[in-house]
């Protein structure tokens, strides 16, 4: 409920605080509002981790609208964009279908095998070409488990002990997946 | 000691102290002041009940809100195309509420209310609309349309049409642009610095005055029952044809006119049809009982 | 400290630690000078190092569609009412019923006005009406060779999809009469919502319209067939059905 006086920051654009309260409580022009100021990220999560943009749009529907559930929930110990994006990658882990329709690069390499260092090094090699547009498209194409631990570390920023839990491996797995995952971008970047 | 009445007057201070306090502090159940990022293209809706709403235009993307309310609960929504003001009471009486709104100019604006008055400058599209308060709406860059039942309705610099409609307020124009469509039924219409190609207006027992420029191909409507119709037409009009009807009132005109036979079994009344120039643009002028007034012409055609 | 330099073998072995800054001071040490000095491992530190620092700076990307409207159909959230609280709830809802009712009626008879209206504007002057009637002649007379004005009134709706069948059983007055009665009823149960300043104008200029309407109907009692006097008369009637349909929709005073 509205409380009978009301005091908005000087600029709502600078504080989204007063949305996301005004959202928990049920204002849902409000909630409108978090959400445009925050489904870039959010999309971005679901389509890194998913590489299939059409899935990408429904996981990024399925994320606000378990926010919008959940929200009322936040209790603010941590920053909301913390809460949210968590959120989002609980969902995009749960969701089951997220290596349907993938296009790998290395479609030969697969989740639980990979090349050994030895394979993926030595011998000359072109200059690394990591530009952005280009390593977006090689983490599209690493095979599903490398590609989760790399966008929840290197990406996301997310610690291997909390990577561990989420995915429910040891923290040495989620280290090795994560160096694999570095050792098959720079293959794939200097071809 | 009177101790009944010192404990009134402790019981007065009491009750008077924090009220004292509380009005200073809440002088307003409900404010709110706050600046939103906001789209050039966007709409601002704004309603309320009684009070005042007060809106002007400037160049930024975004949109000030300076509202207090009495009694009444304000609340804001907005997103980057939509900003919603609205208020609502929780105890019966809202109290006055006063909205003071910056918006883009490119913007669109709705503006409700019951017995508060409205009045708006800039805007791309303006709507405004109350029962009993005064509506002002000026420089609006598009189209205009304003309602009121018992209020004033004035409008001024309004560049892409308008429709004004009033039951018994005076509906008062100038300097409008494009189609204009303005009814009322006991109210007086004033339009002045008319540029258009078309122009209706209706009123019961009101008066009706015209000035403006005339489209040659455009078209210009006047119908009154008892009310007066005075057009005043630019000295330098190239040409008009005229259709003037009355069934009681009086028909006076500058231009040359003739008489033409009434219509078959019609005892009253005039119908007069003349011609300036070469023709062109067309005004029907009716009324029942109130008189006709035609200015400015130089010089017309005999019809026979 | 290590007097050995590393090799690359044991440089691969080290990398992962030594990029998640799990060495220690020497080990990290062994890792940078044999990087250094050999063109193979420095380029793979280099390129690695250079891969995490760029997935650290990736922005945000957007979908190629809003995704909001998905969202919106999804979540359910109450609408804040306006209306007051406790025992105006049963009025609030009347007003609601009145106000939808109102807007139904004005959408389901404003076709049939404008089609009647519209008809006899265009009516044959010529046609027989009832003696003592002021009525207008039914709206199945067949077009005129008097050109009626081409104003159409602005009161009018669009024209609805009203059958042929269903125009010729009413004409235009019947029509007209019925709309007024309807609205009329409307209006007259939300009295007790409007404000009473308010409910004294519309009653007053109601009248007025009402002395429109019978001056127009007492000259077309002389004069049946003058298109002009029936255009007055549809005028008001016209003036009349709008102000209703105004008071029908009016928010109430509270």
């Amino acid at each position: 409920m509205l409380a009978a006086k009301i005091h908005v920051p000087t600029s709502i654009a600078d504080d989204g605080a007063a949305d996301i309260a005004l959202a928990a409580a049920g204002d849902r022009r409000a909630f409108e509002r978090v959400y445009r100021a925050h489904l870039n990220h959010v999309y971005a999560i679901c389509v890194r981790m998913t590489a299939n943009r059409v899935r990408a749009e429904e996981l990024t529907q399925d994320v606000f609208v378990r926010v919008w559930e959940k929200l009322p929930l936040f209790r603010g110990e941590s920053a909301f964009s913390t809460w949210l994006h968590r959120l989002a990658v609980n969902v995009v882990l749960n969701e089951r279908k997220v290596e349907g329709r993938e296009r790998s690069r290395t479609a030969t390499v697969d989740e639980d095998e990979g090349e050994s260092l030895e394979e993926m090094g030595g011998g000359e090699r072109a200059p690394l070409h990591a530009e952005k547009l280009d390593l977006e498209a090689a983490i599209a194409a690493l095979p599903p488990g490398a590609r989760r631990v790399f966008v929840l570390h290197d990406v996301e920023g997310y610690k291997h002990e909390e990577i561990a839990e989420m995915l429910g491996v040891t923290s040495g797995g989620s280290k090795a997946q994560l160096h694999r995952a570095r050792m098959l971008l720079r293959e794939a970047l200097t071809r | 000691m009177n101790w009944t009445y010192a404990r009134a007057m402790l019981a007065a201070l009491l009750i008077a102290s924090p009220l004292a306090a509380q009005r200073d502090d809440d002088d307003y159940r409900s404010r709110i002041d706050t600046t939103v990022n906001f789209d050039r293209a966007g709409t601002v809706d704004l309603s309320l009940v009684s009070g005042e709403i007060v809106v002007s235009s400037w160049d930024k993307n975004s949109v000030r809100v300076k509202a207090t309310s009495e009694r009444g609960v304000l609340r804001l929504d907005a997103s980057s195309l939509r900003l919603t003001l609205t208020v609502r009471s929780e105890h019966g009486n809202l109290g006055d509420t006063r909205y003071e709104v910056t918006i883009p100019n490119g913007a669109r604006l709705i503006a409700r209310s019951v017995s508060g008055d409205i009045r708006s400058r800039g805007g791309s599209e303006v709507e405004a609309r109350s029962v009993s308060g005064d509506v002002e709406v000026t420089d609006v860059s598009g189209r205009a349309t304003l309602e009121s039942v018992s209020g004033t309705v004035r409008g001024a610099r309004i560049a892409g049409g308008l429709r004004a409609n009033a039951v018994s307020g005076d509906l008062d124009m100038s300097d409008i642009t494009g189609d204009v469509d303005v009814q009322t039924v006991s109210g007086e219409i004033g339009l002045g610095s008319v540029t258009s190609s078309y122009v209706s207006t209706q009123t019961v027992s009101g008066d009706v005055t015209f000035t403006g420029k005339i489209d040659p191909k455009g078209r210009y409507d006047f119908h009154a029952h008892s009310g007066d119709v005075r057009i005043t037409l630019p000295p330098t009009l190239p040409g008009a044809s005229f259709s003037v009807e009355t069934f009681s009132g009086d028909v006076e005109s500058a231009c040359k006119m003739t008489l033409t036979p009434n219509d078959v079994g019609r005892r009253h009344g005039q119908h007069i049809e003349f011609t300036i120039g070469s023709g062109g643009a067309h005004f029907t002028i009716q009324t029942f009982s109130g008189d006709v007034r035609i200015e400015g012409c130089a010089a017309s055609k005999k019809e026979e | 400290m290590s007097e050995t330099p590393i090799g690359c073998d044991a440089f691969d072995a080290q990398l992962a630690s030594y990029l998640e800054g799990e060495l220690d001071f020497a080990a990290r040490r062994d890792v940078e000078r044999h990087a250094g000095a050999c063109a193979r491992c420095g380029a793979l530190l280099s390129d690695l190092d250079r891969i995490r620092r760029e997935a650290a700076t990736l922005g945000d990307l957007a979908p190629s569609r809003d995704l909001w409207s998905g969202i919106e159909a999804r979540i359910e959230a109450p609408v804040v009412p306006l209306a007051p609280r406790g025992a105006p709830a049963v009025r609030a809802r009347r007003r609601a019923w009145l106000a939808a009712a109102a807007a139904v009626l004005v959408a389901a008879t404003s076709g049939v006005t404008y089609i009647a209206t519209r008809a006899w504007l265009q009516g044959k002057s010529t046609t027989t009406v009832a003696s003592n009637s002021v009525t207008p002649s039914s709206t199945t007379a067949a077009p005129s060779a008097v050109r009626g004005p081409d104003t159409t009134p602005t009161t009018t709706a669009p024209v609805s999809n009203v059958s042929a069948d269903a125009r010729k059983k009413l004409s235009a007055e019947q029509t007209y009469d019925l709309e007024i009665s309807q609205l009329t009823q409307i209006v007259q149960e939300r009295r007790d919502e409007l404000d009473p300043a308010t409910v004294a104008v519309i009653e007053k200029n109601l009248a007025l319209i009402d002395g429109a309407i019978k001056e127009s109907k007492a000259a077309l009692a002389r004069d049946p067939r003058s298109r002009f006097l029936n255009e007055q008369l549809n005028k008001a009637l016209n003036r009349k059905v709008e102000l209703l349909r105004t008071v029908a929709l009016l928010p109430t005073h509270t």
